[in-house]
């Protein structure tokens, strides 16, 4: 059964923080891949009793979802309240990539939607070295070094045709 | 004319570098396609020109330099020819 929206109501903590406080990517909740953490989804629905089976996190990335981490609960059967708490673990991504990401919370009815909360979580890396980071970095000082060249005279030279300048001789 | 295309080209590159590594930094946020779009093509356009100009300038300053050194040098060791006397040796009295 599907509860009428103004009888229903949920909250969600992410690492212990209320995610209703960081809904802009000024303001996402400071974390990194160094350990699991946990969601708490607590939701009240006191006109009516509701079934919930399912507590999601998808993170957002481009407009798309690129990760889903969820609990499903087996057996549910409706209820004027209840808490679901979601632990994920992204302790393989520690060293691949950081950055601010949208995140969504979901709680689900049999695999429709009917609570959703949108809010931002700011992954950080330690120093900041993971493998993208490092790619980029390379990329970036390749781009210079040829930029530079495009100043060399010894490359002018070669492309005029022209021997290469002589070493100079130490006396 | 090839240094302006090169530099367009290593520019674009460093503009796409610069926009990844700040969404990875935590500056920017590729939350939606539409602004992630927008903000790549802005800031590469924008490095590609930068880049391009100074890319030109580069190369044509490097080709002038290169046409410079590649024309021939007078030797010092040499003496240039000249109808004016020797220099005096010391000791000579100065002419009046």
């Amino acid at each position: 059964m599907h509860p009428s929206t103004s009888s229903f109501s949920a909250s969600v903590t992410f690492q212990g923080t209320s995610v209703l406080d960081h809904s802009t990517p000024g303001s996402a909740i400071q974390s990194s891949f160094g350990s699991s953490f946990v969601s708490v989804f607590i939701w009240n629905s006191p006109g009516q009793a509701t079934l919930i089976t399912e507590a999601a996190l998808s993170v957002q990335f481009l407009g798309a979802t690129v990760g889903t981490t969820s609990n499903t609960i087996n057996g549910a059967t409706p209820q004027l309240n209840g808490q679901i708490n979601l632990t994920s673990d992204f302790t393989q991504d520690k060293y691949l990539f950081e950055g601010v990401y949208q995140v969504v919370a979901s709680l689900f009815d049999h695999g429709q939607a009917i609570y959703n909360t949108t809010f931002y979580v700011w992954v950080q890396a330690p120093d900041h070295f993971t493998v993208v980071n490092v790619a980029l970095i390379l990329i970036g000082l390749y781009e210079i070094w040829q930029i530079a060249a495009l100043g060399s005279v010894r490359v002018a030279r070669k492309q005029l045709g022209l021997d290469p300048p002589p070493k100079k001789e130490s006396p | 004319m090839a240094g302006g295309v090169s530099g367009a080209a290593s520019g674009g590159i460093l503009g796409l570098v610069f926009v990844l590594l700040a969404q990875q930094f935590g500056y920017v946020t590729f939350a939606t396609l539409e602004g992630t779009i927008l903000l790549l093509v802005l800031v590469i356009v924008v490095f590609a020109v930068v880049f391009g100009i100074l890319g030109r300038i580069m190369k044509g300053s490097a080709l002038k330099r290169a046409k410079a050194r590649a024309s021939p040098e007078p030797d010092a060791s040499v003496p240039p020819p000249s109808d004016s006397p020797p220099p005096p040796g010391p000791g000579t009295p100065p002419t009046p």
